[in-house]
């Protein structure tokens, strides 16, 4: 008598015989198969025997990535699998993703205003960081935006006294800058439903002329410092803030007088950076970048700089002869805002102040370059304004190591490239990190930095660009002249005029939430549509 | 002339194969030194014919090899997902029936032709994504939210910014 079972499909395979084809598996694919469904993972992790005989033989493969020592002499399968976890992450990163398209036309038309500030508009209207996306309207108005839900989340919509001339944010700070003040928001309660918005202060700031750009510290505990970047480059500590409230709650008046320089400004007024126009900056960890374009001159300058600590060559050359290179230790120190105002403020006292912003230009010689990101050590990425070439190249010595691709568009409000320099796990071993590119119109390359070879030198930088294009996956992210891009631990976030494009790297909602890729529409309230036509509709009603 | 048994698919066909080709599954190989020579047809109540002629099929192109090796194999060439040419023509046949093949020979004890089953299934799940396996093999995301909040927590980075 013929049993009925169902149609054989894998759910319905014995036990063993499940066990027996996870067997032939490879390490990365075990993680992924841990992922699929409650009886692999329960399998693969959580079935005595068969779990151990499934992961005795990749522990030979996670001991040669992570040392002997960190293996364990019995199988512990919580550890197994957090090194599981770590190798998948590091092998499978940027092969897998999923893209969600946001359609910001709306958004896009009710944020255009004209003014006089020099820098272009499509740069000041957002600002990017880890989760987050803050968008400017004409209405004074901020939409706040969480990138790290899928789809991306308004978590508030932030009524401002001006129109702004710069934006920068943080994972819970929020800086504003218009015509007149600064205004600093601390971003409560993040992942809550009372997620809150408190305006820490808001303060006149005197002597900023033209400002480019404004960034604040990296996250850390307490409110951070704002750089504001214009002839000179200024830092605003909070304590200064609560000083300006303070003195205008007694005075009744706002004190116009000019403060004494050690109390706030930390770079040297009027020695101007040498920048003659400066369109664009940024500000990773402790490390300044700016571009320029000078349409009068044909020499077009990168300065990078620390901006927090003092990186005079004498400085360097200390730590050069400690053996420290140049950019990683200086990168990984804490950011917190009040260590570095603490460094600042005991070379100051009595002394005047001589910590000036020295920025490093790329001595590249006779080449002209522009565009440069740190990548680590004394690596950059960085373009070749002749060639056109996308290259990675060490700094001193100026050499070019990797041609990674030619840049497409001649002039493009962005460089096309970011770089996420990976988070500290496991005994401070730095992974994740990784370069993302364009390396033509719509698409998307990501490529982990554990997979560049940066010592190999016999080969041609062209041929080795080439083999590691070939090895990256193209990921489809639609054509169009980038505004902005940021490069998260899990997402690689872009901004076109009417778009953004939210790439998730890493398969961390895998686990469960049904995928749905595709399309939204943001209106100019910032609701969200899954029918574009609808919100399009709707922003030309009102 | 070799001598022949008859083996009965759940579907009731009758298939007549050589013993020492149906001898390749330890099932048949162990109920015949039981019971010794046996006119009656034998019958495999969870086979049927199709599955049961492919699995003959395999068997046939495999009677003269080296019997099953045993399981000293050095790790490297057991988790191999090498396959010979032959056996990859072979499974070339629609999920279905690659799962029939498979769970045949787990019945019949067919250890070599479960291992190259099991390897293409493996080949075919490797380099996916967890959804592209699940679409792949129709299976169910039976994740609850509580175990889906933990497996998030395990895969998050130590900061996840």
């Amino acid at each position: 008598m013929e049993r009925k079972r169902p149609s054989p499909r894998i759910p319905y395979l014995p036990v063993e015989v499940v066990a027996n084809i996870l067997k032939y598996l490879p390490t990365t694919s075990v993680f992924t198969a841990s992922l699929v469904c409650s009886d692999w993972r329960k399998l693969i992790y959580n079935s005595g025997i068969i779990s151990q005989e499934l992961l005795r033989p990749h522990l030979a493969v996670l001991r040669e990535r992570y040392g002997a020592r960190e293996i364990p002499q019995r199988l512990l399968i919580v550890t197994i699998r957090k090194l599981l976890v770590l190798y998948a992450r590091q092998n499978l990163f940027g092969t897998f993703s999923s893209t969600t398209t946001y359609d910001i036309t709306a958004l896009a038309s009710s944020a255009i205003w004209t003014d006089n500030c020099r820098i272009p508009l499509p740069h000041r209207r957002f600002a990017l960081c880890g989760t987050l996306l803050v968008y400017a309207l004409r209405n004074k108005r901020l939409l706040l935006f969480d990138t790290s839900v899928h789809p991306m989340k308004l978590l508030t919509s932030l009524r401002i006294p001006a129109r702004p001339l710069a934006l920068a944010i943080s994972e819970s700070f929020l800086a504003v800058l218009d015509e007149k003040k600064l205004h600093l928001y601390h971003l409560l309660a993040r992942g809550t439903p009372d997620f809150l918005v408190v305006q820490l202060y808001s303060i006149f700031i005197p002597f900023v002329f033209e400002p480019i750009g404004i960034a604040i510290t990296p996250e850390g505990p307490t409110p951070p410092l704002v750089a504001i970047l214009g002839h000179d480059l200024q830092l605003i500590h909070p304590s200064y803030a609560v000083t300006q409230k303070r003195d205008s709650l007694f005075r009744k008046q706002r004190s116009e007088k000019k403060p004494s320089r050690q109390e706030w400004i930390l770079a040297a007024p009027g020695t101007s950076i040498g920048i003659t126009t400066p369109i664009a900056f940024g500000m990773r960890g402790r490390q300044l970048a700016v571009r320029t374009t000078d349409p009068g001159s044909v020499t077009r300058c990168l300065y990078l700089g620390s901006a927090w600590s003092s990186e005079s060559p004498g400085e360097l050359a200390k730590r050069r002869s400690r053996g420290i290179k140049d950019g990683q230790p200086l990168m990984d120190q804490k950011h917190d805002a009040d260590t570095l105002w603490g460094h600042y403020s005991s070379r100051t006292q009595g002394n005047p102040p001589v910590l000036k912003w020295s920025p490093k230009q790329l001595n590249t010689g006779e080449r002209e370059i522009d565009d440069a990101l740190h990548i680590w050590d004394s690596y950059y990425i960085l373009t070749e304004l002749a060639s056109r070439n996308v290259v990675i190249a060490t700094a001193s010595p100026y050499q070019i190591r990797i041609v990674l691709y030619r840049k497409m568009g001649e002039r493009a409000p962005h460089c096309g490239y970011v770089v996420f320099r990976g988070t500290k796990v496991m005994n401070g071993r730095i992974v994740g990190g990784y370069v993302a590119f364009c390396p033509s119109e719509g698409r998307l390359n990501v490529l982990p930095l554990e997979r560049i070879p940066w010592n190999k030198s016999n080969e041609r930088p062209e041929d080795i660009g080439w083999e590691l294009r070939a090895a990256c996956r193209d990921i489809a992210i639609g054509s169009g002249e980038i505004l902005g891009m940021f490069a998260g631990a899990e997402r690689v976030v872009v901004v076109f005029e009417h778009r953004v494009v939210v790439v998730r790297l890493w398969t961390q909602e895998v686990g469960g939430v049904e995928e749905e890729p595709g399309d939204w529409a943001i209106d100019k309230r910032g609701v969200l549509y899954k029918d574009i036509s609808h919100a399009n509709k709707c922003c030309n009603i009102m | 002339m070799a001598v022949q048994i008859k083996l009965m698919s759940s579907d009731q066909a009758m298939l007549v194969v050589d013993k020492e080709v149906a001898e390749r599954s330890v099932l048949i190989k162990n109920m015949l030194d039981d019971i010794g020579e046996v006119d009656e047809a034998i019958p495999i109540p969870n086979v049927n014919e199709a599955v049961l002629k492919k699995v003959i099929e395999w068997c046939e192109h495999h009677k003269g090899d080296s019997p099953s090796t045993n399981d000293e194999e050095s790790d490297s060439r057991k988790r191999s997902t090498d396959i010979e040419e032959w056996d990859q023509k072979f499974m070339q046949v629609d999920q279905e029936m690659l799962f029939e093949i498979i769970l045949a020979a787990n019945y019949l004890d067919i250890k070599p032709l479960l291992d190259v089953g099991c390897k293409t299934v493996a080949n075919m799940i490797k380099g996916k994504s967890p959804e592209e396996i699940r679409k792949t093999f129709n299976i169910q995301n039976d994740f609850t939210a509580e175990e889906e909040e933990q497996i998030r927590r395990e895969n998050e980075w130590a900061e996840d910014r």
